[in-house]
């Protein structure tokens, strides 16, 4: 198993990537995307609209980032919950394990950094508030906050 | 090596079959089924939400499978698909016709990709500095445990692992090239340099790989050199 090919040219060890598996991506990951991708391009275009667009506009933001839902659970975070006025994603998951507790810290740093790319994509926002375990976004019309806790065992 | 697949625009006419504008009437699910990329994204620029529609139905497979490939991790692939679609509708106007379909599409892919990655080590090595190097070894270790079973799965693995020893350039035009079967021309348009520079990127690519793969994983390199040769020389 071990002795390798005399002529490295005419016999490339490279043709191993030749049997790298395709991506599979099934017609439901498909339409999910499709639903996403368009939530995203009507609130991208309503957030120019003019102020009676209001109502639809702030619907379909709360669409937008919740469609962006999943590139927080994929973090291990968890959306819990939608105020009136607040978007609130926990993070980490039910129980305080080590696993849970390290999935959280990991959650943490990549939400805030991947939270930083999404409202730089939706360009809402100032940063209003910043501590330990909560920061708070603002969106640029005031009628939305975004707010991230990471404290675990909330009552929402 | 590159696999055979044929690109939409290398049988396209150089100009528009359509010129599709707001005042037209716009098509259904149905008839975008049947148009071209170019016509897709002239649907796009005219703002017909169905032909975004239908571009994400054509293209989020392909667009995954590159992001994927210069990532090595699935969900951010997927991120960087969405974002793509979203900067294609939100640049639709600056959409040029000089510009193959596939062509504009993945350099917003892959630049998206690079910028994730970058983003990634910048934040690996804030973070986790040692985290990804004891993840690495213990993989090789597993890896090489089961190196009987020359499966698909280990493949990508070896290859995500591999593939952390190319710069971006060198990584993107590997990808392209060798696993995309992009033409060189094709890969100097979407990584934004020279064909020469396509050439040096890919040679020095093959060459750390080769090496690479050789000293870490001379089972599978031998094994995959005698299948190679068998394939070449069915006698």
């Amino acid at each position: 198993m071990n002795d390798l090919p005399r002529d490295p040219q005419a016999q490339d060890p490279l043709a191993i990537f030749s049997d790298l598996p395709a991506v599979e991506i099934s017609a439901e990951e498909v339409e999910d995307m499709q639903r996403q991708v368009l939530a995203l391009a009507r609130w991208s275009d309503s957030v120019s609209g003019d102020d009676d667009q209001l109502f639809a506009t702030r619907e379909s933001r709360l669409e937008a980032l919740l469609t962006r839902g999943r590139m927080f659970a994929a973090a291990a975070a968890l959306v819990v919950g939608v105020g009136a006025s607040a978007l609130v994603l926990q993070l980490g998951s039910p129980g305080h394990d080590a696993a849970a507790e390290e999935a959280g810290a990991l959650a943490q740093a990549r939400l805030e950094t991947e939270l930083s790319e999404l409202l730089a994509v939706l360009p809402l926002v100032e940063e209003l508030d910043a501590a330990p375990n909560r920061v708070t976004y603002q969106l640029d019309e005031g009628d939305l906050d975004v707010v991230m806790i990471v404290d675990e065992g909330l009552d929402l | 090596m590159p696999r055979n697949r044929s690109h939409q625009e290398a049988s396209m006419p150089q100009g528009p079959r359509l010129v599709y504008s707001r005042k037209s009437s716009r098509k259904s699910s149905q008839e975008w089924l049947e148009a071209e990329d170019r016509e897709v994204l002239l649907g796009i620029r005219a703002g017909d939400e169905v032909a975004l529609a239908e571009l994400v139905r054509r293209k989020t497979q392909p667009l995954t499978q590159v992001a994927y490939r210069v990532l090595g991790d699935l969900e951010e692939a997927r991120d960087v698909v969405q974002v793509t679609f979203l900067k294609i509708w939100n640049h639709r106007e600056k959409y040029d016709l000089k510009w193959a379909p596939n062509t504009w599409i993945y350099r917003i892919t892959t630049n998206l990709a690079i910028d994730t990655l970058r983003s990634r080590k910048s934040r690996d090595r804030v973070q986790e500095p040692f985290k990804n190097h004891i993840e690495h070894r213990e993989s090789g270790k597993r890896l090489r445990a089961t190196v009987a079973r020359v499966g698909q799965a280990e493949i990508s693995h070896i290859f995500d692992e591999l593939a952390e020893l190319l710069t971006e350039k060198q990584r993107l035009v590997f990808v392209l090239r060798e696993l995309e079967g992009l033409s060189s021309k094709e890969v100097a348009k979407v990584a934004d340099c020279r064909e020469s520079t396509v050439r040096n990127h890919l040679f020095n690519a093959r060459k750390i790989l080769r090496k690479a793969l050789i000293e870490r994983y001379p089972e599978y390199a031998a094994v995959y050199a005698e299948k190679y040769a068998e394939k070449e020389d069915p006698s």
